[in-house]
């Protein structure tokens, strides 16, 4: 098999906020192939933009390691991990707060050229913005006057533009108009094909990560509870909380009535961790043994839960039933 | 059919210094019970109208033309006063940002308290109101009734408005986008509740989303607005299988579902960015069937069936084509 | 439901300051400052009169012709001397806020990017000189280095250079937790390039409005010192001098002496405020 792309290994980060601490992630380790569109699926306070953030190296994790084509980063300098940004790209949530408002498109989509010492700038320019398919009269304008889809093209552009390896996206079509999302993911896929890159996307919204993700990660506070190929994981949700996640996705048909699972309160905030599984104080099916801390359990090939569920994971199939009534 | 309780009557709104009116004769119906949805994206207006049914409309903003009606009066006539007690007692309204609703200075308790003594004449107010944080399942209600919402989550606030509305009982209760920005388990409870409410009063609700999912769970009637009209409205079902406007086609072509495990690829074609120009059609410089009558001449909605009225001249001939054709989009479907 | 009603107006307002129309107070501020630069040049190509030119002869005019103004108790034309006296207070004000606002702002930006102990003695140094009064800061700054158009200037400019420092500091430090701040830092910019290519520009606004004060209040405090008899000094034509000048004179009914004068400085001062009010109002960031 080969190398991995990008490894995380027991990553976790802790900040203090308000006095108390936040700890945003808790022990998340998995790995991203070249070529592959892994997706990053969770709630809020589950860590995701915590964990966007420490592989971009925005923020420094307080343990575990970051390996990017198997050389350890994180611990790294500023100065040297201003070289891995070339590589290694983070296309934000919001295009209107992540793009400076005073500058023009031209000089947002060359900077980055410009710092990486890419050659012939005009030239890749041109193409990028021909790849994300741009018409050149928007280069002169500003953020403020651009479209929200514009806008995240834009921010695409800015990314791509050094030919990075690696992008991380966090929540790219959450601030877009529902007609753009399908031409988003469209677009990200082609130039996943043309520019030869590797994905790792961030969503709350599970419809669109479905269109996109090759791999799923599951992710609640601060840990990943599931993983494995999309397809499995919509198959065959294991971890309580997937299938409560799953359950709770509306599915814009009025023809479909999909059934609900109970769960107990709110997504909790990060500064008071359970023992074992995160997610037992609001299981509907906690035991004693949930106080453990939980091991990852094999469901299918590639697809492991940390949760007892998995080791009766064909029984209790039978009897959730498929997703959606009527399919 | 029974007549609507609610019905907005050809509104047009402008602000000053705005070339083009921002809603341009909106038309639409609200009936005395179940949901209605209005559906439409950034900028289309919807937000607009809601606050024109409460009379809310933003300093700047001024009224073109055009009725708001609601239990025979016209909303936009009434004398301030008036319309303050038609807010308070019969049209509610909860928001996107549910914290932002809330008075900072007071107790989530006591907001709701104050509710009830609108209604009753307050002897229990309190206890009442914490009775309807129970009903709003609010985990530790005590201890939320004597949160400030700065210390709630936006889920619990959003309970807390509904805990609100459940004192007040409203005929009419109008939803701008609830749930955006909410995470998806906390939002479908939010939306069973005003389920739950719905039932109990009976009451109506106007559901304004950008989200078609929870338009469709919840919806029985949906009016698709675009650039300052209505310009498609029609039973739930109607509308997601066969859409006649070709905007509405476009919407639910390109939507994105979670049960279903296909790849959509799709042609460049869908999201055309167009600008709005004269008094024809608004969708004219985005739709792929534009003639020049669409562009020179004014739409009206007209009726296509029962409950189904679209804003297309060409909406006839357009049912030859299937939903992809209508929205101008190729689609390739790739299994995995 | 009252609650409601502000909530609702809340996302879709831009926020409004002036109850006055905004054009009305910019220009009105405009006006004032062309016509004092027209007097200024007009003082430096033809003036009526020689500003220092005494006249025994005529003293203690009241306004009329010949003379538009009046004269002081020297005989020389009020008008030509607040002409004069235009230029040196309008240079005294564009040279303070210059300094103050170039150095406060690159001291307060950086200050507040890097951070850390920088930081801490930056902001304890601008603690300390901002305890003080502007105008009393002055004051001892000129009484120590000596009465000169030149100190004058120095000594106001230390005054109001922690101004800058602090605002530059407080908008760079929101600003660096801004979105686009991360993602300057995500696409590889080295620190330095953050602050003044993606931080600064935005935060101008308020720095320009501080500066637009600076200036108005800059000519208060020249001409409070030369009023007191420090910094400036007669016969230099300069509105302060010439308001001390003419005190003496207003309980025996000559008023025009310090008067006119006096306006002007309220006038600068009104345009000044004006104009600074009217950046914020313009640029104020909408929701």
């Amino acid at each position: 098999m080969t190398s991995p792309l990008l490894e995380v290994r027991d990553l976790s980060c802790q900040f203090s906020d308000r006095g108390r601490t936040v700890h945003a992630l808790n022990g998340v380790s998995f790995s991203v192939q070249a070529g592959e569109t892994v997706g990053l699926v969770g709630e809020s306070g589950c860590g995701k933009s915590t964990l966007a953030r420490c592989i971009v190296g925005l923020l420094v994790p307080s343990e575990g390691r970051l390996l990017f084509a198997g050389e350890q980063y994180s611990g790294w300098p500023e100065r040297r991990l201003r070289r891995l940004r070339q590589e290694v790209q983070l296309v934000f949530q919001d295009p209107a707060t992540a793009l400076n408002p005073s500058w023009t498109a031209r000089r947002l989509i060359m900077e980055p050229l410009h710092l990486h010492g890419t050659p012939d700038r005009d030239r890749r320019l041109a193409q990028v913005l021909d790849e994300v398919e741009l018409p050149a009269a928007i280069l002169d304008r500003r953020p403020d006057q651009l479209s929200g889809g514009q806008r995240q093209r834009v921010a695409i552009a800015r990314a791509i533009g050094p030919r990075p390896r690696f992008i991380v996206l966090d929540e790219p079509t959450a601030s877009v108009d529902m007609s753009i999302r399908a031409s988003l993911l469209r677009l990200l896929r082609k130039l996943q094909q043309e520019e030869g890159l590797t994905y790792l996307f961030i969503s709350h919204d599970l419809s669109t990560v479905r269109h996109i993700a090759d791999r799923l990660l599951v992710m609640y506070l601060g840990r990943v509870v599931e993983e494995g190929p999309t397809e499995s994981v919509f198959d065959a949700p294991t971890h309580v909380y997937t299938r409560v996640l799953l359950s709770s996705i509306p599915i814009p048909d009025p023809a479909v009535r999909r059934r609900r699972l109970p769960v107990l309160g709110e997504p909790p905030s990060p500064t008071e961790i359970p023992s074992g599984c995160p997610f037992r104080p609001r299981c509907p099916l906690a035991t004693g043994e949930c106080e453990q801390p939980q091991p990852y359990l094999e469901v299918a090939s590639g697809h492991r839960a940390a949760c007892r569920l998995a080791r009766s994971a064909v029984r209790v199939r039978a009897k959730a039933g498929p997703l959606v009534d009527g399919r | 059919m029974t007549a609507p309780l609610a019905a907005v009557e050809d509104l047009s709104v402008g602000f000053e210094g705005a070339p083009r009116p921002v809603l341009d004769g909106v038309s639409l119906e609200i009936p005395g019970e179940g949901w209605t949805g209005l559906v439409g994206e950034s900028g289309s207006g919807k937000s607009l109208t809601a606050l024109s049914l409460l009379g809310l409309l933003p300093s700047g903003a001024r009224v073109l033309g055009g009725r708001v009606l609601m239990g025979g009066e016209d909303l936009l006539a009434l004398p301030p006063e008036q319309m303050r007690r038609f807010r308070g007692t019969r049209i509610g309204m909860i928001f996107q940002s549910p914290r932002s609703a809330l008075n900072p200075l007071m107790t989530a308790g006591d907001q709701i308290a104050r509710a009830v003594r609108r209604r009753s004449d307050g002897a229990h107010a309190e206890r009442e109101a914490l009775e309807l944080l129970r009903r709003v399942r609010i985990p530790d209600p005590e201890l939320r009734a004597a949160a400030y919402p700065h210390q709630l989550s936006g889920g619990m606030c959003q309970r807390v408005l509904i805990a609100m509305m459940l004192a007040v009982r409203p005929r009419l209760l109008i939803a701008d986008e609830p749930t955006t920005g909410l995470d998806v388990t906390v939002q479908s409870e939010i939306l069973d509740l005003v389920q739950a409410l719905q039932e109990e009063t009976g009451m109506a609700v106007l559901l304004i989303s950008h989200d078609l999912g929870i338009v469709a769970e919840h919806c029985r009637q949906v009016a698709v607005m675009f650039g300052g009209r209505v310009v498609e409205t029609a039973p739930a079902d109607v509308l997601f299988r066969e859409p006649r406007h070709p905007y509405t086609a476009e919407l639910m072509a390109t939507l994105l579902r979670a049960d279903r495990p296909v790849d959509v690829a799709l042609a460049a074609g869908a999201g055309r960015a167009g600008e709005v120009t004269g008094s024809g059609c608004v969708y004219a410089a985005r739709c792929h069937h534009t003639e020049a009558a669409c562009v020179a001449q004014a739409v009206l909605l007209e009726a296509a069936g029962p409950g189904h009225a679209v804003a297309c001249r060409r909406h006839r001939e357009l049912t030859l084509l299937s939903v992809d054709e209508k929205a101008g989009v190729a689609r390739t479907e790739v299994r995995r | 439901m009252a609650v409601h009603e502000a909530a609702l107006l809340q996302p879709l307002l831009v926020r409004r300051r002036a109850r006055i129309p905004l054009g009305l107070s910019a220009t009105v501020g405009l006006a004032i400052l062309v016509v004092l630069v027209l007097m200024w040049i007009w003082g430096v190509v033809a003036p009526p009169r020689n500003p220092l030119a005494t006249d025994a002869a005529s003293q203690l005019l009241p306004p009329g012709s010949g003379h538009i103004l009046g004269t002081d108790k020297y005989g020389r034309d009020v008008l030509s001397r607040i002409m004069a006296g235009a230029g040196i207070d309008l240079a005294i004000a564009i040279a303070v806020t210059g300094v103050a606002f170039t150095v406060g702002v690159l001291i307060g930006s950086f200050a507040g990017f890097r951070g850390g102990w920088v930081d801490d003695v930056v902001l304890r140094v601008v603690d300390m000189v901002l305890s003080f009064p502007a105008f009393v800061l002055a004051l001892a700054i000129t009484a120590v280095l000596g009465n000169s158009i030149r100190n004058v200037i120095i000594a106001i400019a230390v005054a109001y250079t922690p101004y800058f420092v602090r605002l530059a500091r407080g908008e760079v430090l929101s600003a660096r937790r801004s979105d686009y701040a991360d993602n300057a830092r995500a696409v590889g910019n080295p620190g330095w390039r953050i602050v003044l290519l993606h931080l600064l520009p935005n935060c101008l606004t308020p720095a320009l409005v501080q500066a637009s004060l600076t200036m108005g209040w800059s000519i208060l405090d020249a001409s409070g010192l030369s009023f007191l008899g420090l910094g400036i000094k007669p016969p230099t034509a300069e509105w302060g001098v010439e308001v001390s000048d003419g005190a003496s004179n207003i309980v025996s009914g000559e008023w025009w002496t310090s008067v006119f004068p006096g306006l002007t400085i309220t006038l600068a001062v009104l345009a000044f405020n004006l104009i600074g009010g009217a950046i914020q109002s313009r640029f104020s960031r909408r929701a």
